[in-house]
């Protein structure tokens, strides 16, 4: 199950050469920059919409149109975010940490430039560093069980409570994700729970309608309560868009380490890009240089995002392709993809179809460059959203969110729930809870609940058995020094200052 | 009283409401019939105490605010403006409900924009423009019936 | 006036005969535009690429296209309810699979239908089966060295789906059969359980060898039996539950159906439709290529014995435990 840089040119160059296949690419590239984009619309569903257009197609042309819309949809997520504060993935809540106040100072083509070229790189990166590793990188995450699983959901939780403004308040909202988890039939017994009698909540609330009622329509209610600006729309300077030279020096650090964390928190399956780019985020904040002014428009916090999630891309590929596990919904999709055209994924995929195994890292490979080159060239088309005047675009972008949640599942009952979660979201931000920690809660819940119970089932009750393997127990000691930490800080400053007091008068 | 309404101290409040609901909507389901010991209730029964711990600090903070600078308010009052929006997106939802989601988005997004107070023909053009996107985008190229 | 009434009253009556015409005549030949079949699972799983391959083969045979709407929900029960109450047509179909009669007896289930009563059913297309999937070095590789190392180790752990799943009520039924005491750990699904066999979380994991296959390549774990009816083309090395002892016949399949009253005809034409397409080299190849299992039952008689067989099946199971509704 070896697989060397000559064999994937070799064998995989020919099938990707082919003019139907790069068109498709390309096609591919823009339906997931679109989708990425635009509130409502997630990478899951790019999939889904994608998917029956692969029917008849060949396994490289299949897989050229839906590799590149995965990495363009992971990268377009930032645009939303940055633009109009509004994630267009679960991936990018991150990037509107810093990518939505550098694009407020006017800034936004920096910004967008920022965001795509090191999703490109760290998309680039992970997938060198997977080609290479695959099979043992594969027999490493199939070793990660529900005590891993756990500890990563909950460090994801604690890091993203920690870089709320107020540790309560992000710990109140990622309390209350956790409980909107639990809505629908309980995963291990098969009970309901809050679904107050209605069959459309059985299987939870949909995550479209909950994101982009509490991140979307919350927001537009919000700014528009408070009045949207007479001078109509934000001034913005084109001019620079690629990264600076001092920047890009400066942040070699950075970007070491978020490509570091977003790949191998991807490799843990049923932790994808979110947790990578929250963990790498965190980590940015903790020890980074200019952690100070991390969440003011910093190109630190933009690339610890971009990087890491992008890196969690190439990651959550490989056990989908070595072992046919999904790492998340979207290679889930992309493993149907392989079945429907009679591929098993597994060392016999590789023993008997390197030629499919090498166009797919090709094709992701290739993915990576044409969202860069789109990107960039579409960044001033981009740009352009934020000159429309906020009294037109925040209508329309909230009957976006509108037709967002009733696309999901073409259902009615997603435009209610959208609503409820909108003015929830407006309400919360008007006490100051930040939605991030609650979407946050609200996508880890299922797997926080479920590894916790089945992980006190495997070990018959035992709360310290979490902490008998390595892996988890780094995780969940760092979250719990993490979240009282600050606490622990602020206790030794007023003992010092006591102390110093006393000795003073003492003197 | 007025003083202590601050946002940590109606966070706080609220944090404790849902925590009741929450505990109270759990008293009819199982905590623990499973053989390790646990059931349907156990984990929100956990988050729901960690929702009202968290609660009450929101509390304590808020009340310690309230006392140290009593003047500071962080909490913006809820006006009219409030209600009229919360009726719109809610007629906004129902109308798609009764007529399917092209008509009631253009009357939608003329009703925001003129109320926001956007001249009345650059009004029609965006919602007549913004429609025919939506039109084209959804109901041709993804398929999705909208009305 | 007067020769204005009379043009009004014969426009009327060119528009109501044209309009009858036009009812006619989709009647007449039914398949006359595009048929909707809801999958009640998200794009992309294994259900779904079965319907689509299936809805893919039946295409040419009706001449109009069969769109697929995914409309996950409950276990497919939401996708199916829609049917249910649809415009019997023969437009709007959906895919029904096991779980509908497991939902129907399974007391803690809030909502469900009736697979007997609530749809029309055109026919059944495949069916897999159940099997034990356990990690490569275990020391056990047949089912009853399983069952001897299990009553030396009561309490091992076996990995499954979710309760509401039918690969949870399959380990009931092994328990039962048995005697063994098993502890069943329930994971989100097939692959996330199968992956705990692999890592050796748990000491067996209940897989389809299609679902296993993968793994089964790459030496991490091995089959110590299927539950179906004979060995399976794909896979001939593993054996039957039946060869070893153990009577169990078991696992997912998947139906076509309509909603309830649909006419005689509409029903056959796509019955044929769907029998033309299962014994398609396409279709064939298709199940043989991904390990499913090879079954088809058409509307009539045949159809009707398997469900009802599928009904007494799935009461039993839930009885056996006092879970039945």
């Amino acid at each position: 199950m070896t697989i060397s840089f000559a064999d994937i040119l070799e064998l995989g160059l020919p099938l990707v050469l082919d003019g139907s296949v790069l068109l498709l690419a390309v096609i591919g590239t823009i339906t997931g920059l679109f989708v990425g984009a635009m509130p409502g619309l997630s990478s899951v569903m790019a999939m889904a919409i994608l998917i029956p257009l692969t029917y008849r197609m060949s396994p490289p042309q299949a897989f050229g149109l839906l590799l590149p819309a995965y990495a363009a949809g992971t990268f377009g997520g930032a645009i939303g975010a940055l633009l109009l504060n509004i994630p267009g993935t679960g991936a990018a809540i991150m990037t509107t940490y810093d990518g939505y106040p550098m694009a407020q100072r006017g800034e936004a083509g920096y910004a967008l430039g920022l965001s795509c070229v090191y999703s490109f790189v760290g998309g680039i990166v992970s997938a060198f560093f997977l080609a290479i590793f695959a099979p043992v990188v594969a027999y490493w995450a199939i070793r990660m069980g529900t005590r891993e699983y756990f500890a990563v959901a909950v460090f994801g939780l604690g890091v993203i409570s920690y870089l709320s403004p107020s540790l309560v308040k992000g710990l109140i909202g990622g309390a209350i994700g956790l409980l909107l988890a639990t809505v629908g039939m309980d995963s291990i017994t098969g009970v309901s729970r809050f679904t107050f009698g209605h069959a459309e909540l059985a299987g939870g609330l949909e995550f479209v309608p909950v994101m982009i009622g509490i991140f979307g329509l919350g927001e537009i209610m919000y700014t528009v309560e408070k009045g949207t600006r007479e001078g109509a729309h934000l001034p913005q300077k084109f001019g620079r868009m690629l990264p600076r030279m001092k920047d890009v020096i400066r942040c070699i650090p950075t970007t070491v380490r978020s490509i570091v964390v977003g790949t191998f928190i991807g490799v843990i399956p049923a932790s994808g890009p979110t947790i990578g780019a929250v963990a790498s985020y965190g980590l940015e904040k903790r020890i980074g240089k200019r952690r100070e002014e991390m969440g003011t428009g910093v190109p630190e916090g933009i690339i610890a995002a971009e990087a890491a999630n992008n890196a969690g891309t190439g990651a959550a590929i490989v056990p989908m392709i070595t072992l046919g596990i999904p790492g998340d919904a979207v290679t889930a999709v992309l493993l149907g993809a392989l079945m429907l055209h009679n591929l098993r994924p597994g060392p016999t995929l590789f023993t008997q179809r390197l030629d499919v195994v090498a166009s797919i890292f090709i094709l992701f490979f290739l993915g990576n460059v044409l969202f860069l080159i789109f990107g960039l060239l579409g960044a001033r088309i981009f740009v352009r959203v934020l000159r429309t005047p906020q009294r037109i675009l925040l209508p329309i972008v909230a009957a976006l969110c509108f037709i967002g949640a009733y696309a999901v599942r073409r259902s009615v009952f997603d435009v209610h729930i959208l609503v409820i979660f909108g003015i929830v979201g407006f309400l919360l931000r008007k006490i100051g809870v930040t939605p991030a920690p609650l979407i946050l809660g609200f996508i880890l819940g299922p797997i926080v609940e479920s590894t916790l119970r089945r992980g006190l089932i495997t070990t018959q009750g035992s709360f310290a058995a979490f902490f008998a393997r390595p892996i988890s127990a780094f995780l969940l000691v760092s979250t719990v020094l993490l979240l009282v930490s600050p606490g622990l800080i602020r206790l030794a400053r007023f003992l010092r200052t006591r102390y110093r007091a006393k000795v003073e008068r003492q003197v | 009283m007025r003083r202590f309404v601050n946002s940590y101290t109606v966070t706080g409040a609220a944090s404790l409401l849902l925590s009741g609901f929450v505990a109270n909507y759990l008293r009819n389901i199982p905590f623990a019939p499973l053989r390790a010991g646990l059931g349907p209730a156990f984990f929100p029964t956990v988050v729901s105490v960690i929702l009202g711990a968290m609660g009450i600090a929101a509390l304590i903070i808020g009340i310690v605010r309230a006392v140290r600078q009593p003047d500071a308010m962080d909490l913006a009052p809820l006006t009219n403006r409030t209600a009229v929006l919360v009726c719109i997106v809610v007629l906004y939802a129902a109308g798609i409900q009764l007529l399917g989601v092209l008509l009631p988005t253009a009357v939608f997004l003329l009703v925001a924009m003129l109320s926001l107070g956007v001249n009345r023909y650059r009004a029609v053009l965006a919602t007549a423009l913004a429609s025919g996107a939506i039109y084209i985008i959804f109901g041709i190229l993804f398929r999705i019936r909208l009305f | 006036m007067r020769k204005n009434v009379v043009f009004v009253l014969v426009l009327v009556l060119v528009m109501a005969t044209m309009g009858f015409a036009a009812g006619a005549a989709e009647e007449e030949v039914f398949p006359s535009r595009e048929i909707s079949l809801y999958i009640g699972f998200a794009a992309g799983g294994g259900t779904d690429v079965l319907g689509r391959r299936i809805a893919e083969n039946m295409e040419p045979e009706l001449g109009v296209p069969i769109v697929i709407d995914n409309r996950p929900g409950a276990g497919a029960l939401v996708a199916n309810q829609q049917v249910a109450n649809a415009r019997p047509d023969g437009y709007t179909l959906s895919l029904l699979l096991g779980n509908q009669f497991l939902q129907k007896h399974y007391k803690e289930a809030d909502a469900w239908i009736d697979p007997l009563e609530d749809v029309t059913l055109i026919g059944v297309f495949n069916r897999d089966a159940w099997g034990i999937a356990v990690p490569s070095d275990a020391p056990y590789d047949t089912f009853d060295e399983f069952v001897r190392y299990a009553r030396a180790n009561p309490g091992i752990q076996v990995g499954s789906g979710p309760p509401g799943t039918l690969y949870y009520w399959t380990w009931q039924a092994v328990i039962a059969e048995t005697g063994i005491d098993l502890t069943i750990v329930p994971y989100d699904g097939t692959a996330q359980s199968l992956a705990a066999a692999a890592g050796e979380e748990v000491a067996a994991a209940g897989a389809g060898p299609g679902e296993a296959a993968s793994l089964m390549d790459g030496g991490l774990v091995k089959m110590i039996g299927v539950a179906a009816d004979e060995r399976i083309d794909a896979f001939p090395d593993i054996p039957t539950f039946a060869e070893q002892g153990f009577d169990i016949v078991v696992g997912p399949w998947r139906a076509i159906v309509g909603p309830p009253g649909m006419p005689d005809d509409v029903v056959q034409t796509l019955a044929n439709a769907l029998e033309t397409a299962y014994y398609s080299d396409a279709f064939q190849d298709f199940i043989r290529e991904n390990g499913h299992g090879a079954f088809f039952r058409g509307p009539g008689e045949d159809g009707r014995a398997f469900f009802e067989a599928e009904d007494r099946f799935f009461y039993s199971l839930m009885a056996a435990q006092g879970q039945a509704r």
